[in-house]
């Protein structure tokens, strides 16, 4: 019996993503799955209701609803969930969906003020009776006079096409209609489950093509307010998953989309800004911030350079992208942490082949990573509370998706002096994850 | 509406129950999910996942395996995972997702058992039923396949505790606490599955007696009975040593369990001076609740108490005015019918019942509220129902 945990180095895992065949244990469906303490995120209910002043009807087995009894009094949200709770004859004769419409009245009836819309979630059990959630919402819809939204918890599609967090982003802009009236000086950002941070620089460099509007749905009050977003003469967006989403509204509302990658790497960041006012037929002059940064980038490696830094995958954006912009500002990546390479990794890991092939990536959900829980050292601070867990004697950050929303020049400073705050206040790694009501 | 809940949020599923029950055991637990459960488990209902060791992982079922009935992926993962993981036997754990595709769980054990020639036991939970339920499936399944004939009596305990998981104790080191009490009575304890291993489960046909601290521990205490002769009782110390538990466990050992029960009424005082028309509503785990139903009599405070319960209610440990409660508009009702003075319960379902003004009193339920709330002071709660009755 090996003593030793999987791990691969970024050089084979380069050699392997181009000649295929990745290796089984960075493979997830080839292996039972450790759940770290760590690795957490925003969750498919939380995610949908960010729409506004909307309800959630999650119609599951009870046990599906357990980490909103949890989450949802710690966020919040408690007061926008409701369940509807299946039983056995319910499995075998899909009886429960015939008081899906009923349900989601008395709920429109019992909350004040009348909903603006209500989302019905279902779970695993409903994706393998091959439900027809539409269909089911339309009768709802017809009942409650309000949008009935269909929305997905079913992580037994997970590496599949459209992923339970993907198909809730676009659960959550199905009520935007189609619209002559275009904004021309608005855009929408799709993707981020918290604002962008209020410095960021993308609105400011945005106004000199014209934009002056950023809309976001975490940053919508009335559902008013969300409906506007289809006026927005383009969706940008920030991450893969709310790429089906940026799609579907293509298709339905004409609206057109740009992929934005949520980079730190200060070159990456310029190019995509150049790339970025091309799209919008204009120019940016980005010297300002990116001088900025630059000099954050220079004091940061001044004061750190050689540290050691573990990034893990539950990183507001991609691990091997951050990694490999640290190991460019003067640090050292000898650890990463994901449970998947994606098609999106590949550049990123090609890139870190050429500056520092022996970076030991770990399958975060291999079974062995069990062995390692608070024992790892060679780390001194580590990005990402599923590398933390690892760690005990490093520095822990979170800095996940839910605390905040980084972006551009100021997104990498942000990172650095959330490093350094770090280093100077310490907080333990167990207090984060208490404080941080992510779903795990 | 039946099965509708507009107040009350989910409480632990039963697979969760399970594994709350196998989780110090050592075993390789496995949960046939797609993730989420396992999530909901290790995230929400196991407050020792955190820098925990045990071999809790997910059988990461995607929906092209269940369409097309891939267990021999499973058998290979899970014999993968017990290669490279120290483990005494496996545990498959069952969520909706395989009830719906009808697995065979029985064929499945034989095939693991035959791949990795490690014991292995199925739990049969479906995410639908509570957690009490899946611990109630998880202690027989566990007591069934290990507990020995003819196990060596040395370093077997006086007193084998059943049922006791942080799902349904007051505090996480509740298992220490009904260990140190017991002991301060005289007796050595195995608090099975929180504290106590898999060997001393192997033992347990050897105790004297057994102690049944919360509903899903009746079964296997029935059948350690039938099997082996150990009588049992049920209660929790509450009080500490100074429980009135301390005489039914001695009556335990000494007679059956009826005798037991004719005498636990004679400790009652009959001076009713105190509380005799308050009425007071209990709603917990059937054990506690009535534990802290026989601590208020046993303190000359008698109020009218009734016990409700979410969770399993053994007729033989209940009284004619208990009740288990299915819907949320049962517990409106019968707060409503009934006229409670002093509800006694878990901090999250006062929101069933906004428009009732008595005295609520917190005592929370990691089944019910998980990390929400901390632990409770028991004599605080009763000395506040002292005074309102007073």
């Amino acid at each position: 019996m090996s003593d030793i945990t999987f791990f691969t180095t970024i050089e084979e895992l380069a050699q392997r993503t181009k000649t295929g065949g990745l290796m089984s244990q960075t493979v997830p469906r080839c292996h039972l799955h450790y759940n770290s303490p760590g690795a957490s995120g925003f969750g498919v209910k939380r995610t949908g209701l960010l729409l506004p002043e909307a309800m959630m009807l999650m119609v599951s087995p009870g046990c599906c609803g357990r980490h909103g009894t949890v989450t949802g009094n710690e966020t919040g949200f408690a007061d926008r969930m409701f369940y509807m709770h299946m039983d056995e004859r319910d499995l075998v004769t899909g009886r429960h969906l015939s008081r899906i419409a009923q349900a989601a009245k008395e709920i429109c009836n019992s909350v004040k003020p009348y909903p603006k819309a209500i989302m019905i979630c279902t779970s695993c059990v409903d994706a393998l009776l091959g439900t027809d959630l539409e269909r089911v919402c339309r009768k709802a819809e017809a009942d409650c006079g309000i949008p009935v939204v269909p929305a997905y918890m079913d992580p037994i599609t997970r590496e599949g096409k459209k992923p339970p967090m993907a198909s809730i982003q676009q659960s959550l802009y199905y009520c935007l209609q189609p619209t002559d009236e275009k904004d021309r000086t608005a855009v929408n950002l799709l993707g981020n489950f918290v604002p962008l941070d209020s410095d960021c620089e993308l609105g400011e460099l945005l106004k000199q093509t014209g934009i002056y509007k950023i809309n976001q749905i975490s940053a919508c009050s009335t559902f008013e307010e969300y409906l506007e977003m289809n006026k927005a003469v383009m969706n940008l967006v920030l991450t893969s998953l709310a790429v089906p989403a940026a799609q579907d509204l293509e298709k339905r509302l004409g609206t057109p989309y740009r992929r934005l990658e949520h980079l730190y790497d200060i070159s990456g960041i310029k190019v995509q800004y150049k790339m970025l006012a091309e799209a919008l037929g204009s120019k940016i002059d980005d010297e300002f911030y990116f001088n900025r940064a630059l000099k954050a980038t220079e004091d940061f490696s001044s004061g750190h350079k050689g540290m050691k830094i573990a990034v893990g995958q539950t990183v507001n954006g991609n691990p091997f992208e951050i990694a490999a912009a640290l190991i460019k500002y003067g640090m050292d990546v000898p650890y990463i942490f994901s449970h998947i390479i994606r098609e999106e990794d590949r550049p990123y890991i090609n890139y870190l082949n050429e500056l520092s092939p022996r970076t030991k990536v770990f399958s975060s959900v291999y079974p062995s990573m069990i062995k390692y829980a608070g024992s790892m050292d060679g780390a001194d601070v580590t990005l990402g509370l599923d590398a933390g867990y690892y760690f005990k004697d490093a520095v822990s950050i979170g800095w996940s998706c839910s605390e905040r929303q980084p972006f551009g020049y100021m997104g990498l400073i942000s990172l650095l002096k959330q490093i350094e705050t770090g280093i100077l206040n310490p907080k333990s790694h167990r207090e984060q994850m208490c404080g941080s009501y992510l779903v795990i | 509406m039946k099965g509708l809940f507009k107040f009350l949020a989910p409480f632990a599923p039963d697979y969760s129950g399970a594994v709350s029950v196998l989780f110090e055991l050592g075993g390789l637990i496995v949960i046939y999910d797609a993730g989420g459960c396992t999530g909901n488990i290790c995230g929400y209902d196991e407050p020792r996942w955190y820098g925990s060791k045990t071999a809790l992982l997910s059988a990461g079922l995607r929906d092209m395996d269940a369409i097309f009935g891939r267990d021999d992926k499973l058998i290979e993962k899970i014999k993968d995972a017990a290669e490279n993981l120290p483990c005494r036997f496996i545990a498959i754990i069952c969520t909706p997702a395989p009830a719906v595709i009808g697995t065979d769980f029985k064929a499945l054990a034989r095939a693991v058992h035959n791949s990795t020639c490690k014991p292995v036991i199925t739990v049969g939970t479906n995410g639908m039923d509570l957690y009490d339920k899946g611990q109630d499936k998880a202690y027989i399944s566990l007591f069934e396949a290990f507990t020995a004939d003819n196990a060596e009596e040395e370093h077997t305990a006086d007193i084998g505790v059943i049922g006791a998981t942080p799902l349904d104790m007051p505090d996480p080191e509740s298992g220490l606490f009904i260990e140190k009490t017991l002991r301060a009575w005289g007796y050595s304890a195995a608090c099975y599955g929180m504290g106590a291993g898999l060997d001393e489960i192997k033992r347990a046909g050897n105790t004297a007696c057994n102690l049944v601290v919360s509903p899903s521990g009746f079964k296997t205490a029935r059948w350690l009975k039938d099997r082996f002769g150990t009588p049992y009782t049920a209660g929790f110390p509450l009080l500490g040593s100074k429980d009135p538990l301390h005489i039914k466990i001695i009556n335990s050992i000494g007679g059956n369990y009826d005798a037991e029960r004719e005498n636990t009424s004679s400790i009652i005082n009959t001076n009713k001076r105190v509380g005799q028309n308050v009425n007071l509503l209990i709603i917990h785990q059937q054990v506690i609740a009535n534990s802290l139903r026989e601590c208020l009599a046993a303190a000359d405070i008698h109020v009218n108490a009734s016990v409700a319960t979410w969770f399993m209610l053994d007729k033989q440990d209940s009284k004619t005015t208990d009740t288990v409660l299915k819907e949320e508009d049962d517990l409106r009702d019968i707060v409503c019918k009934q006229k409670f003075d002093i509800i006694v319960g878990d901090p999250l379902l006062k929101r069933a019942i906004p428009k009732w003004s008595g005295l609520y009193l917190d005592l929370p339920h990691y089944a019910v509220s998980g990390r929400l709330y901390g632990s409770t002071d028991i004599a605080c709660v009763m000395d506040r129902i002292k005074s309102y009755a007073s």
